[in-house]
């Protein structure tokens, strides 16, 4: 007993040493992408705090081409404006439309925390679960996706970014409706890779790329980018494109969180088909 | 006493918000400098080893906090201060290390700072790109992530430490 007491007295150091490396191994492995720890997220009540009122600061700095951005998308939501329209035959009288029934919401919610340099790219918003945010929501931009809400605290939310290797994207090209998984290589914040599309499917650069909506996390046909290459390898059956991505992650401040009002139904009845295979 | 106290935990805090707040934001060839690590760096010679454990494996968990990376700053972290009291002993200065002074460029010079700080910095880089990429797939990566971000990060502890307050005014008239 002694003797032991000896040995850990005297490589105290490196035991110590080698508990905590273990502790930070065991916390990175288990670190599941889909359900983070919130307390382990940015969303934390402290960071959350502190991007919030340091980005309060810093947004002064961009009030000019965030206002433009705003406006343009004003002007976008302007024209699809019920009233912009005038009835073709004006003798009849418009009804109000009972055969559509909401399935989207949209929760607006602004960047805080950004960023675009590591493998593993993630963004902070300033609404969390008080404001109806829940883990799993999709998060687009006014001008392509985002990303999925990964954690929330009451505050907070942390999203994991398009640019974050370990996210993958249902994608259709959207003249045909061919569809394959897009993901992130890690080359450039402007470009992503869209894979499992058949060679034997037509495209061409600038071909646009919208969310399939086969997921229960996006709205069919948000767009994502555009193409901007492709190559085939030999032997291959499938194309691997490249796309541009359509949002600016360099220059991110207001987004817009998806809710889904038939998710639970959806979930539960695939995976009630899939278990009664 | 009381006061050392203080003066380290805001110090931590302070390099952990300017490393998350602001230099986050900013990239060299998508490589991020890493400023906080002159906390753990600058910390006095007489420092517990296992106290420094403490506040690396702290420092680094809370930037891994700020930055969705958990574990990966920690562990960067840990292998600093593991190798840092054995990096002093391979650097050291001839006369040995005075008390009173710190482990900075100031008190021992850019040569020293650079061979003292640079392999830190680069056993900090390497753990934590290993970490980031987590594959030795992309080894080459790690490789050139590591030697870029060595250098930013060392030119802006550099600079940054030129500014650095003295503590204790040196002593003066010292025969050469």
């Amino acid at each position: 007993m002694r003797k032991l007491l000896e040995f850990v007295i005297r490589f105290h150091f490196t035991i110590m040493f080698l508990l905590l490396q273990t502790v930070a191994l065991v916390v990175m492995l288990r670190d599941d992408e889909a359900k983070r720890e919130t307390v382990l997220s940015s969303a934390n009540a402290v960071s959350g705090y502190f991007y919030e009122n340091f980005n309060f600061i810093t947004e002064y700095f961009s009030l000019r081409a965030k206002n433009d951005a705003l406006a343009e998308e004003n002007t976008r939501y302007r024209n699809t404006y019920l009233r912009s329209y005038r009835e073709k035959v004006p003798s009849v009288e418009s009804v109000r439309d009972s055969l559509l029934t909401q399935k989207y919401y949209y929760l607006s919610a602004r960047v805080i925390n950004n960023s675009v340099n590591s493998p593993h790219n993630y963004l902070t918003l300033d609404k969390g679960r008080l404001d109806g945010i829940q883990p799993d929501m999709g998060v687009v931009s006014a001008t392509g996706i985002v990303g999925v809400v990964r954690a929330v605290s009451d505050h907070y939310a942390s999203v994991i970014s398009v640019l974050n290797q370990k996210l993958r994207v249902s994608a259709k090209i959207k003249k045909n409706g061919y569809y394959g998984s897009l993901y992130w290589q890690g080359q450039s914040h402007t470009l992503a890779t869209l894979m499992e599309i058949p060679n034997h499917v037509e495209i061409a650069v600038g071909d646009t790329i919208v969310t399939s909506g086969y997921s229960v996390i996006f709205p069919e046909g948000e767009t994502i980018g555009v193409i901007s290459d492709f190559r085939q390898d030999a032997g291959d059956s499938f194309f691997e494109i490249d796309v541009e991505l359509s949002t600016n992650f360099k220059n991110l401040s207001y987004v817009y969180v998806v809710g889904n009002l038939h998710r639970e139904e959806q979930i539960e009845l695939e995976e009630g088909t899939e278990n009664g295979q | 006493m009381a006061s050392e106290l203080l003066k380290h935990t805001l110090l931590f805090w302070a390099w952990l918000l300017v490393q998350v707040l602001v230099l986050n934001n900013v990239a060299v060839g998508g490589v991020v400098p890493q400023i906080y690590l002159l906390y753990l760096l600058t910390l006095p010679f007489e420092t517990p080893k296992w106290l420094l454990l403490a506040l690396g494996f702290g420092l680094g968990l809370s930037i891994d906090l700020f930055t969705d990376s958990v574990g990966v700053h920690t562990s960067a972290c840990l292998w600093m201060a593991l190798a840092r009291p054995l990096v002093l002993d391979l650097v050291g200065s001839r006369e040995g290390y005075e008390t009173g002074t710190l482990p900075r460029m100031r008190d021992y010079g850019l040569v020293w700072f650079l061979r003292y700080a640079g392999t830190l910095t680069l056993v900090h880089h390497l753990v934590l790109y290993l970490f980031l990429e987590f594959s030795f797939a992309a080894l080459g990566k790690v490789l050139s992530n590591t030697l870029l971000g060595g250098f930013l990060s060392m030119s802006l502890m550099v600079v940054l430490q030129l500014f650095a307050p003295s503590v204790k005014p040196r002593k003066k008239g010292r025969l050469i």
